[in-house]
This record gives C-alpha cells, sequence and structure tokens, in this order.
C-alpha cells in the first residue's frame, strides 16, 4: 500500500490552518501545518515527502510568493497552490510567478479537494 | 425568521431529528433541517444559522468532516466561524473530536433537553460576547 499524499498548508491563521487540515484528511491526505514562512522552510526540509505547498498570498513577514521563491531557492521542487482574496491573482500572474494553481477566497471544501487532486495530476503526484 | 436563535439541525436519523427539533423549538429556537452534510452546505448558501448541530455518524460525510468544511467556508470567507454541536454515541473518543476544527461542543446520546438548551444558551452567549468586545 501506498502512504498517503503529504500536503504542507502555511497560512498564520492557526484556526484557518487546521479546517484546510481536516478536510483534507477527511480525503485522505497527510497534512502538515506551518503558521510562518520559516516554519514552512524548516518542515520542506525535514519532510522530502511533501507533495504540494498550499500557502496563503497574504503571511505575516514574508508574503506567499516570498515563500515559494525561497523554496525554490533552496532547491525545492515542489508545485505550489497559492489562497487568494478576489481580485489579488489573476492566471497570467500564476504563470509568472510559477504556482501551479490558485483559488480565490472564500473557499468551498470540494473546490479545494478539485484543484489540489488536479495539481497532483499535474505533476504525475497522484496516486 | 429570527436568524439569531437559528438552529441547523444535521443528522440522516429522522426520528432522532424530529425530536431534536421539537426539543429545540421548545426551547425557542427556529430549526432548520438536513440529512446529510452536502444538503447542509447546500442551506448554508442561502441561509443564516447561529449554532450547527450535527451527528457524528453520517453517510458520506460524517458530522466532524462537515464542521471543518463550514468553518473552512466561513474562515475563507473572513466571517465568523458558526458555533457547532457534535453528536456522538458514548464511549466514542469524544476527547479526539473536542479538538476537532470548529467543534465547540460536544453531547452524548441520549440527548437531555436541559443539557442541550444550557449548551445553546452557552454557545450563543459566547458569540455575544465576542461581539462586544
Amino acid at each position: 500500500m501506498q502512504p498517503p499524499t503529504t500536503l504542507l498548508i502555511v497560512d498564520d491563521d492557526v484556526a484557518l490552518c487546521a479546517a484546510y487540515a481536516a478536510v483534507l484528511q477527511t480525503s485522505g491526505y497527510t497534512t502538515l501545518c506551518a503558521n510562518t514562512a520559516d516554519q514552512a522552510l524548516r518542515i520542506l526540509a525535514e519532510h522530502k515527502e511533501v507533495a504540494i505547498v498550499m500557502t496563503d498570498l497574504h503571511l505575516p513577514q514574508v508574503s506567499g510568493l516570498a515563500l515559494l521563491s525561497q523554496i525554490k531557492a533552496a532547491g525545492h521542487s515542489v508545485p505550489s497552490l497559492l489562497f487568494t482574496g478576489a481580485g489579488e491573482f489573476t492566471h497570467a500572474s500564476a504563470r509568472a510567478a510559477g504556482v501551479s494553481a490558485f483559488l480565490v477566497k472564500p473557499i468551498a471544501s470540494p473546490e479545494l479537494l478539485r484543484v489540489v487532486s488536479a495539481v497532483l495530476v499535474q505533476n504525475d503526484l497522484a496516486r | 425568521m429570527d436568524t439569531a436563535r437559528t438552529i441547523l439541525l444535521v443528522d440522516d436519523d429522522p426520528t432522532l431529528s424530529t425530536v431534536l427539533a421539537a426539543v429545540l423549538r421548545s426551547g425557542g429556537y427556529t430549526v432548520l433541517t438536513a440529512a446529510s452534510g452536502a444538503e447542509a452546505l447546500e442551506l448554508l448558501r442561502s441561509q443564516s444559522v447561529s449554532v450547527v448541530i450535527s451527528d457524528l455518524h453520517m453517510p458520506k460525510m460524517d458530522g466532524v468532516a462537515l464542521i471543518a468544511q463550514i468553518t473552512l467556508n466561513q474562515l475563507t470567507a473572513n466571517a465568523r466561524p458558526i458555533p457547532a454541536v457534535l453528536i456522538t454515541g458514548s464511549g466514542e473518543f469524544e476527547d479526539i473530536h473536542a479538538n476537532a476544527p470548529g467543534v465547540d461542543a460536544i453531547l452524548i446520546k441520549p440527548i437531555v433537553r436541559d443539557t442541550l438548551l444550557r449548551t445553546l444558551e452557552r454557545l450563543l452567549a459566547s458569540v455575544q460576547d465576542k461581539d462586544i468586545a
């Protein structure tokens, strides 16, 4: 049996992180939560099995996009999913930033699960 | 409809749902019912409720998953989480479910009327306190 797919969720809102995690876990994913960019980088260094990094665009010290750049600079090649507010991001800016996908808040859980699954398929990570 | 005292009751067991709805109405609440998690989520797209009460065991989407989904929808919409009560059978590891996202209270079957109504009053009072603060 293959191990479950692991997703890293990055959001400074602890309650929101837990809600994302609970929804994803009910669909069989293993989740890791980070509340800061530094924490996300540390977790990623320790957990090579992370299949997608999912981050809010707005984090307290560095933006979600800056975090994704730091992840790339640290040598991690991992697909990314960005959570944004309405009108904050476009498909063109996602392509330019190398973001695999983005979701505009408010996020309905079926949409979250659909996009996660699509990113895994795009990257041949689906199990 | 008094949305400040409207309860969404989610249970796939029509008998239990009918009994609990009657208890809630006798306590002065307006009650909306859903027979599944999907039905509850659909209903919440158009209705405001003050508390969600959900049974743990339901086919397809259990109460913990439903409450997590409602919480995610609310938080990503920058809205206050809707207080939620999970109904479980006895001995179902209520400590684990107590830490589930969005779950504010757990009631163990058989549900006692006074306990149910007291729990709702407590949750509604805590929401009012947060609004004042």
